[in-house]
């Protein structure tokens, strides 16, 4: 498993088509709790980043997913555009100037979106947001290396906790975000943002898997 | 003089609050607004924040009054942005409120800090009942 900037422009292609495909389950999701434009929106975003992606001739990883962050900050327009553009943004920074990923960059590419969406959205596991998903997700990445899984079983793990993690949201009422001025109105409902980061998760999995 | 900038989703919203404000100081204060996405859909763009911020800057820095959710992410990436190019500080105020008091400061000649000091009062402004 090789991943260069080819095959991270891949992923971009993957999600993208997923955000398409999942465009209207997305914003029913974001029209129950929230302000009904998510999936408009990530899908504006995507195709908008693989287009300029198409463009961009770099065997740089940092720069593939720097530019990523740059496409989803200016065309998203909701709270996810600063939100997964601060997390892709601070990944880059792990990555400036590599050519490969390997399996060992991993751990720091998951913290720093971690971190880049708990300092930009002031938010913690719990809040019915995009962290209820990646946050378990990191955790059985964690564990998984700890117990030196193999990279297939790392990858079933995490898709595993990160599902999990997202279906837990619909019992959760939500502190961040349009949803929070529901208070208890907003149990009962799957986050969009949870969702929208399990979609992406699936698609990078996905890639690698072919890798 | 001190620049401001208003973010809403909405450029209906922006307009009408540059209205309001540019009623009372003219065209004295370096005031603008972002609302809105480039296609006029309602959002927000951290990039179009950035740039009105670069704009209103007189050297003495900006403050940024923005409304819910999203307005408020969108101008704390442009503040990170061009950290290094001008001192801009986001107010925590209600937005008509907020924006008026601030302009009103900027007009009378206050620093970046009165400005925003003026700013956070508007927030606790009280509208109704005993004073």
């Amino acid at each position: 498993m090789k991943v260069n900037a080819e095959v991270l422009k891949k992923m971009v292609n993957r999600i993208s088509d997923s955000m398409e495909k999942h465009k209207v389950i997305l914003t029913e999701l974001d029209q129950a709790i929230g302000d009904g434009d998510h999936g408009i929106n990530m899908e504006r975003g995507f195709v908008h980043a693989v287009k300029t992606l198409e463009k961009l001739e770099t065997k740089d990883c940092g720069e593939v997913v720097k530019t990523l962050a740059m496409c989803l900050l200016s065309t998203i327009g909701g709270a996810a555009g600063p939100l997964y553009g601060t997390a892709f943004l601070w990944m880059s920074q792990k990555l400036n100037g590599h050519e490969i990923i390997d399996f060992g960059d991993v751990d720091g590419l998951f913290q720093n979106a971690i971190d880049g969406i708990v300092v930009r959205g002031r938010t913690e596991l719990g809040d019915k947001t995009i962290i209820d998903c990646l946050n378990p997700a990191y955790e059985a990445y964690k564990k998984a290396r700890m117990d030196q899984l193999e990279p297939d079983e790392v990858m079933a793990l995490i898709l595993k906790e990160a599902r999990q993690g997202t279906e837990a949201t619909i019992d959760m009422i939500a502190r961040k975000g349009r949803a929070s001025y529901l208070g208890e109105r907003s149990l009962g409902h799957q986050d969009p943002g949870a969702s929208s980061c399990l979609l992406m998760i699936e698609a990078i999995i996905d890639v690698l898997k072919e890798e | 003089m001190v620049g401001i900038v208003v973010v809403s989703h909405s450029h209906s919203i922006v307009k009408g609050i540059l209205d309001i404000c540019r009623q009372m100081v003219g065209d004295a204060v370096p005031i603008s607004g972002v609302g809105g996405l480039r296609s006029g859909e309602l959002g927000t763009d951290p990039k179009m924040v950035e740039k009105a911020i670069l704009e209103m800057d007189q050297e003495e820095g900006v403050l940024i009054v923005a409304g819910i959710g999203s307005a408020v992410l969108a101008a704390e990436v442009a503040q990170e942005a061009i950290a290094q190019q001008v001192h801009c500080i986001i107010a925590d105020t209600p937005l008509v409120e907020g924006s008026l008091a601030a302009s009103l400061q900027a007009y009378v000649g206050g620093s970046l800090e009165e400005v925003l000091q003026a700013a956070h009062q508007a927030k606790t402004l009280k509208k109704v009942g005993a004073i």
